[in-house]
């Protein structure tokens, strides 16, 4: 490594001699977006077969079909967007447009659990369930249980985010968060028996809005660690 | 199909070689990468604050780049990269010290083959910049940042965050609205055919 003695036609400002001192190189560049999101998603794929295995998969799946199946698919998939989404919004100039990161992030948890979950028209999933107990039943098991299966990813998601430079650090950090709390809602899909959509959209909805709401927080205390950095 | 701009390429290949060898443990090619860049991005600053604010957010945008030093990859282009970075920083600054536009900057597109090539000469290059001035500061960026500094509609997309679509329909707009000043001109300074 080199003591930065070079001669340049215009000398470089003492805040930037201080900045380069502080932040030492060799830095080598980051892994691609693409690789880090495929590591969040490992561990959200990882995480997500541990709730299976310790939940079990739901007693009514065979009477849903594969409807059930390309539902938990199709959280996953979105899940699997919003993290490339997040991890890309990490590297300056590489982040999605901002209508774009917006419709993503609006669009895929309206998508999946307001349409899906109340008017899905594949197999034989009623939207309107016959369960006899209110909501509010599995609420105090679904809830932490769907968060505590969204944690390591949405967490492991946002330890990448502050490891890179995100221009968007709330949008980012919400991204991957909601990525995680979908795949995590794919679990749930397949393993609560509840059907009321009051269930699985207020309950396993609110786990998600949860834990997305604790990725913009991650992101808001990332963007007070940027503005300050460069003072 | 409008021609690359090898100018601007050429600049922006040599901007990343320096970034990378910084990457690699050369300090003493961010003072060159500095040195060769501080012009290019104090040039798109003074699009989009007071010139007095110019050379604070310059240095501002450096900072910044040694922060984010791990988030450039070498397979990108440079100039995208370091343009986010320093429209990060004047916005910022506009939060905070001023809300004079509250709109982002967003550009009509213009067709990728429209006849409005990065000028290579000097003096073609003042030209266009002076035409530039006489936009509203809400257009500057775009225009400066596809006419002057010969990014792609994608790039600018990267840049500002708005969509290339949007960025290609407010390009050709402002295209339209320059061309008579933009036209190509032989020697005598007449419009070429």
């Amino acid at each position: 490594m080199t003591n930065g003695t070079g001669s340049g036609r215009v000398p470089l400002p003492p805040a930037l001699r201080e900045g380069l001192l502080a932040h030492p190189v060799p830095a080598p560049p980051l892994a691609s977006p693409g690789r880090r999101s495929l590591v969040v998603l490992a561990v959200a794929a990882a995480t997500a077969a541990v709730g299976l295995a310790t939940r079990g998969l739901r007693p009514d799946l065979a009477e849903l079909g594969t409807s059930a199946w390309i539902e938990a698919g199709l959280r996953t998939g979105l899940g699997a967007l919003l993290f490339a989404l997040a991890l890309r919004a990490g590297i300056p100039g590489a982040g999605p447009a901002r209508a774009w990161g917006r419709a993503a992030l609006v669009a895929a948890p309206i998508v999946l659990l307001a349409v899906i979950d109340w008017a899905v028209p594949i197999g034989g999933h009623s939207p309107v369930g016959s369960d006899s107990a209110g909501w509010w039943s599995g609420a105090l098991r679904c809830f932490p249980v769907e968060t505590s299966l969204a944690l390591p990813a949405a967490l492991l998601a946002g330890a990448l985010l502050a490891r890179a430079y995100p221009l968007r650090p709330v949008f980012a950090a919400t991204a991957g968060a909601t990525g995680a709390a979908l795949v995590a809602d794919a679990v749930m899909h397949l393993t609560c028996p509840a059907r009321m959509w009051t269930h699985t959209g207020l309950v396993h909805g609110g786990a998600v809005a949860a834990v997305a709401l604790l990725g913009a927080l991650l992101g808001l205390a990332m963007r007070g660690k940027t503005r300050t950095a460069a003072r | 199909m409008a021609e690359t701009d090898r100018s601007a390429d050429s600049a922006g290949v040599e901007l990343a070689a320096l970034m990378r060898r910084y990457q690699d443990g050369d300090a003493a090619a961010f003072e060159e990468l500095y040195a060769e860049a501080n012009g290019i991005v104090e040039g798109y600053l003074r699009r989009m604050a007071p010139a007095e604010a110019v050379p604070d957010l310059a240095q501002e945008t450096f900072l910044h780049v040694i922060r984010a030093r791990r988030t450039y990859r070498p397979d990108r282009p440079f100039l995208p990269w370091l343009f986010a970075i320093a429209r990060h920083v004047v916005m910022g600054s506009r939060r905070r010290w001023a809300r004079r536009w509250s709109k982002e900057i967003g550009m009509d597109a213009y067709p990728d083959g429209l006849a409005m090539d990065t000028p290579r000469d000097p003096v073609e290059k003042r030209r266009v910049e002076r035409a530039l001035e006489t936009l509203p500061p809400e257009h500057r960026e775009l225009a400066w940042l596809a006419w002057v500094e010969g990014l792609t509609s994608k790039e600018i997309s990267n840049v500002t965050g708005a969509t290339p679509g949007a960025i290609k329909v407010r390009l050709h707009r402002l295209a339209k609205r320059l061309r008579g000043v933009l036209e190509p001109r032989d020697a005598d300074g007449k419009a070429a055919s």
